[in-house]
């Protein structure tokens, strides 16, 4: 079934919409969640909720691309659960790492004062993505946005290990000088 | 800001940037492409030897006596070692502030192909290439006994057919020596080039080879506040010993990678004091001659 027809499935309250998105979807969002949470229970749970959540908002939404409109649902309440997880002490699959990496390019204080509209900073963010290579830009949002594990990515664009921490490691410095030049002092 | 937030800010980046992520898939080079590549090694392979064993036959009569065998050897006027030039620079670079990060490996990365039903190599002249890199890249420090290599400037970059550049590498050679076909000559006794190439971009650069660094501590060296990465690696040279496999011996090279003005830059040195890479880094940040101090 093509997208179009599983959004108008949402739109029209038909349930079938929901088996159709677990049947198209549910291994990219189970991948995203497992990333995320490290563990297939608490994995799951969270791609039911992500199926109820589109649910509850279709309509009024359309989303132009349904994967990603998922995926984001997906990451936002893994995340979620990982913080709570994190707070129980019950730990995170490969997030740990990747916020280990993030926290170079941050002071890591909740700094009021250098607050920032958090849509400009995105919207930054897009621009450093839009410069650079499409393997690059590949490699940096597998890790960054799908968590993805450092040799799931070396496997998908045909690297070893090292090369494509090394490329990471070159990234964020980029991203980090990139942001900086922009005035954003993370 | 804490790394949680900036991980949540990142989750709002464009969907066509995720979507276009998880659709990549390396280009996957058809089966003629690979024996067309080893195709094209062997050739140059040929055309090097036939270069060597011409200049050998039209050197038969000037072969110096305490060269039998006939080798190459440099030209003796070529003198890289002195750097005695005045100069006039006003900009001092220490080379306590640089700091050299081990290159573990070096690695082969296949480029993608390009499909010529979808892309078309276009030849860019001198003038197309500072048109766009708005500069002239040859860098303003070239080490004594190095010259540019003949195709210097000009550049094979792809459009995709609306017009829109997707590679658009520039790779400029500065070496001791060429052979007739243009590439740089190997040294005597240390069988390996001696100068430098600079390989800029301003997409991104595609390399041919990845030179693999420390993953997690990277040092970075401060040039006129541009951030660069130098590398370096001790490389072994042949002929190897037949039975143990040991090298005739190692040289130095020497790598830097940075990011000025919007243009990435990769500079590959073999041969090279340390000293005379800084120098030569240095005087394309700061578009001037500068002195390094050991």
């Amino acid at each position: 079934m093509d997208d179009v027809q599983i959004v108008q499935l949402y739109w029209d309250r038909d349930e079938q919409a929901i088996s159709a998105t677990s049947d198209k979807y549910g291994n990219y969002c189970t991948s995203i969640a497992k990333n995320i949470l490290g563990n297939q229970e608490d994995a799951e749970e969270c791609v039911n909720d992500t199926f109820l959540n589109a649910w509850n908002s279709m309509p009024p939404h359309k989303p132009s691309i349904l994967s990603t409109f998922l995926g984001k649902i997906t990451r936002n309440l893994s995340f979620n659960r990982y913080k709570h997880n994190t707070a129980n002490k019950r730990g995170g699959g490969e997030l740990p790492v990747v916020l280990e990496e993030l926290s170079n390019l941050v002071s890591g204080k909740d700094d009021v004062e250098h607050a920032f509209d958090q849509a400009e900073l995105t919207k930054a963010i897009d621009t450093f993505l839009d410069s650079l290579s499409p393997k690059k830009r590949s490699i940096f949002i597998s890790r960054y946005w799908y968590t993805d594990s450092i040799s799931e990515i070396a496997v998908r664009h045909s690297m070893n290990d090292g090369a494509v921490s090394m490329t990471l490691n070159r990234l964020r410095l980029k991203l980090h000088n990139y942001l900086l030049e922009r005035g954003f002092e993370l | 800001m804490t790394n949680e937030k900036l991980y949540e800010v990142l989750g709002d980046i464009s969907e066509k940037h995720i979507n276009e992520a998880r659709a990549y898939h390396k280009a996957k080079k058809p089966g003629w492409m690979k024996w067309g590549a080893m195709a094209a090694c062997l050739a140059v392979i040929v055309v090097t030897a036939v270069s060597v064993l011409s200049n050998y036959l039209n050197q038969q009569g000037t072969t110096p006596p305490d060269n039998p065998n006939g080798v190459i050897v440099d030209n003796p006027t070529d003198n890289p070692d002195d750097d005695t030039t005045p100069t006039t620079s006003e900009i001092h670079i220490s080379m306590d502030n640089i700091s050299f990060n081990e290159v573990e490996a070096l690695m082969d990365a296949a480029r993608l192909w390009r499909d010529p039903e979808l892309y078309d190599r276009i030849r860019w002249d001198r003038n197309a290439v500072i048109d766009y890199y708005g500069k002239e890249l040859t860098p303003v420090y070239v080490p004594d006994g190095l010259t540019a290599a003949n195709g210097n400037g000009t550049a094979r970059v792809v459009a995709d057919k609306s017009g829109d550049i997707v590679e658009d590498t520039v790779w400029l050679g500065f070496y001791h020596d060429y052979y007739e076909h243009g590439s740089p000559k190997l040294t005597e006794g240390v069988t390996a080039r001696k100068g430098f190439s600079i390989t800029v971009s301003k997409i991104g650069l595609l390399n041919d080879c990845l030179y693999i660094l420390p993953e997690n501590e990277v040092k970075t060296s401060d040039i006129g506040g541009t951030s660069v990465t130098f590398g370096y690696r001790s490389m072994p040279y042949g002929p190897y010993d037949p039975d143990t496999h040991e090298p005739s011996g190692y040289y130095d090279m020497y790598v830097a990678e940075f990011q000025h003005n919007g243009i990435e830059y990769q500079i590959v040195a073999e041969q090279m004091e340390a000293e005379e890479v800084v120098k030569v880094v240095s005087s394309i940040i700061y578009g001037e001659e500068v002195i390094v101090d050991k």
